[in-house]
């Protein structure tokens, strides 16, 4: 493919304006130009059909006047009427069987033409007998008749269309198109200014929102344009960042809330140490328990961060399909001891094999989350299960506690959030946002199953 | 087990954390604060180990290694980093490192999985083992028959896998971190005593009463499989 040329690309060309404003006026100057022929076209096939009619009526009179009389008698009236013919341009001639003219201002009868009386326009050298312009090459409609036998009488009328005519619609054009420019370019302008206007109204919500006003949206009329269209956009993609945001400083209110009771409890142990300095022999114990209080705000910390990276999905990438029935009975594997060293039975149900495109460390860290929670406020038999039915899948992790009641189970959802009865407990909270946050990564949603007696939390995601 | 370790971190806190704790067990340490002396010094290929912090200035940490690995130089490098989620660790373990560890870290953790890394390329190259052993304890590799002595030991599948990891690296601490990265595949932190568990059932079938314990606790740090305490 070509290179366009260097005009093309310059920046003045670039400019959506100048083009719009270059195409405005091309359609303008073409839809001129198409009237104007049309209105030649109509104007000359008018005046051929009267130089047609006039042909007719000549020829038809000359055709009358030869049967009504002898030849010689013809002949003679044609003598009479040739000067008035040659006079008005017209052309006549009356030629013998052999072809030779026997009066008439033509030389020849033109080849090609038959003697059966239809008329035709032809081009032909005017005669050169007292008429301006002789010698130069006219529209005639001719139409050679047979007479007297095979004698043949030829009839042409000289078209009207003159240079003169061709002009004045030449000048018509050129006229027209002085006024059509100036109406293409206000045209132009005036679809200009209404595109600019829409584009305004978006251009100005975006300057607004980089200035910090983050609630600005752009107004919207409802006519579903793309104008409207792009605003939606705009706006939905607003809404979306607007939401990050919200979410990112509920996220950092909350830390710098929750990390100030295990920083106090720090502060607490050192001050409590430095206070009394001579009993070293409890150093260790201050110092081991300042360790702990720093893994905690530690797990506080990678639990949130966890959360987050879950929540704007950056973990997709590393996402595989995996049996979830194998992913289970890992997670089984590892945790199996753990639950029976407390007492308690960890129960596999997994009938089939159930495929899905999961992150295998978040979901693993995401189900263990459950396990422990089960361990730590649940009772009885710890139930795993995978299911996959109608393309869902659903992995469930039950016991015989209490669980959540209903109206609880929005704050356990939050971020650190704790509930009442399990404040005594050490740990970064329940760590079901993360939960929650992982299952929707994965095009999920968390479900609470409540009955007498046992309690369960599913993840249910789209099976592979 | 010491070697020449070059450490790469710009936070002076952090570098004299790790610089003399890694001299205190007896390392040759070299310190840089920047990515681009980092690289210079680890071409010459003379260190054994590398210790490089992620966000480096003049040159990112993730960079550098991937200029080592361009050059051939295929020095073990433990990344260094404050970018801690699950997912970090394993983009950072599948560009080229041959270990990671997340800030804020334990000094134990640390000098563990560097001894590992130096111990690696120590013994690189060498023939595939049937038989691995300490002491009197003796796990046959093709067979799966453990024995301490005469007496022969039943282990689940989960067991005998912890027990080979442990005996691959007898001698070496093992934290809970590494086992749960050598032996179950997971990279995240189990905020519970998961690992402790698993290690407390293997020592109750390994180091039965009467016998000297070859599975050791080492304090503050994780474990260690050897013939003396």
């Amino acid at each position: 493919m070509a290179h366009p040329p260097g005009w093309f690309r310059s920046a003045l060309f670039r400019s959506a304006h100048v083009r719009f404003l270059l195409l405005l006026v091309a359609i303008e100057l073409c839809l001129v130009g198409a009237m104007l022929g049309v209105v030649a076209r109509q104007l000359h096939g008018a005046i051929d059909a009267r130089d047609e009619s006039v042909a007719s009526q000549l020829r038809d009179d000359l055709i009358d006047q030869a049967s009504g009389s002898g030849s010689e008698e013809f002949r003679r009236s044609l003598a009479g009427r040739l000067r008035a013919i040659q006079e008005r341009g017209d052309l006549l001639a009356l030629a013998d069987e052999t072809g030779r003219i026997l009066i008439g201002n033509v030389r020849t009868v033109p080849a090609g033409l038959r003697a059966d009386g239809s008329a035709r326009w032809l081009l032909v050298r005017a005669p050169g007998v007292g008429a301006s312009g002789a010698g130069v090459q006219r529209r005639y409609f001719i139409s050679v008749n047979s007479v007297y036998g095979d004698y043949r009488l030829l009839v042409g009328h000289a078209s009207e269309r003159s240079e003169a005519l061709r002009s004045s619609i030449t000048e018509a054009a050129l006229k027209s198109l002085l006024v059509a420019l100036p109406l293409a370019l206000l045209g132009a302008w005036l679809a200009i200014r209404v595109i600019e206007g829409r584009i305004e109204r978006i251009s100005a919500t975006a300057a607004a929102v980089a200035q910090g006003r983050l609630s600005e949206r752009v107004s919207l009329d409802g006519s579903g344009d793309s104008f409207d269209k792009l605003g939606a956009r705009v706006n939905a993609m607003l809404d979306r960042i607007g939401g990050l945001v919200e979410e990112l400083r509920i996220l950092s209110d909350s830390l710098a809330h929750d990390l100030r009771s295990p920083i106090m409890r720090l502060r607490a142990r050192i001050d409590t140490a430095l206070s009394n300095p001579h009993d070293e022999a409890d150093w260790p114990e201050v110092l081991g328990a300042i360790g702990l209080e720093a893994d905690r705000l530690q797990a506080m910390l990678s639990n949130a961060l966890e959360i987050s990276r879950a929540e704007a999905g950056l973990a997709r990438r590393q996402m595989a399909e995996q049996d979830l029935a194998v992913l289970i009975a890992d997670i089984a594997d590892l945790y199996e001891p753990l639950v029976e060293e407390s007492g308690r039975t960890l129960t596999l149900d997994v009938t089939a094999p159930c495929r899905a495109l999961v992150h295998r460390e978040m979901l693993t860290l995401a189900i263990s989350n459950l396990i422990d929670n089960a361990l730590k406020y649940g009772a009885g038999e710890i139930i795993l299960s995978v299911a996959c039915a109608d393309g869902k899948a659903t992995i469930c992790v039950a016991d015989h506690g209490p669980g959540i009641p209903e109206d609880q189970q929005q704050i356990a959802l939050s971020r650190f959030g704790r509930l009442d009865n399990a404040r005594s407990e050490s740990g970064a909270g329940l760590g079901l946002a993360l939960v929650e946050a992982t299952v929707r990564m994965h095009g999920g949603a968390l479900q609470f199953g409540r009955t007498a007696g046992s309690f369960r939390i599913c993840a249910v995601m789209p099976a592979a | 087990m010491p070697g020449k370790i070059l450490v790469a971190e710009d936070d002076g806190a952090t570098a004299h954390y790790v610089v003399s704790g890694l001299k205190e067990l007896g390392h040759n340490v070299d310190h840089v604060d920047n990515g681009r002396e980092a690289l210079f010094l680890a071409t010459d290929g003379s260190y054994d180990a590398v210790v490089l912090d992620r966000m480096l200035p003049g040159m990112e940490g993730m960079a550098v290694l991937q200029a080592l690995r361009a050059a051939q130089i295929d020095v073990p490098v433990l990344i260094l980093s404050a970018l801690g989620s699950v997912d970090d660790r394993v983009a950072g373990l599948t560009a080229g490192s041959d270990d990671y560890l997340v800030k804020p870290f334990a000094f134990a953790e640390l000098s563990a999985r560097l001894d590992r890394l130096l111990r690696r390329r120590r013994t690189a190259g060498t023939e595939a083992q049937t038989k691995l052993s300490c002491g009197d304890l003796a796990v046959d590799l093709l067979s799966r028959d453990v024995k301490r002595g005469t007496r022969s030991i039943e282990l689940q599948p989960r067991e005998y896998r912890l027990l080979e990891f442990l005996l691959r690296h007898q001698g070496q601490v093992v934290t809970r971190t590494m086992l749960l990265e050598g032996v179950w595949d997971y990279h995240f932190d189990p905020m519970t005593n998961v690992i402790d568990v698993h290690i407390s059932r293997l020592r109750r079938k390994i180091d039965a009463e009467g016998e000297a314990p070859v599975i050791h606790t080492v304090r503050g740090a994780g474990y260690r499989l050897g013939v003396a305490g």
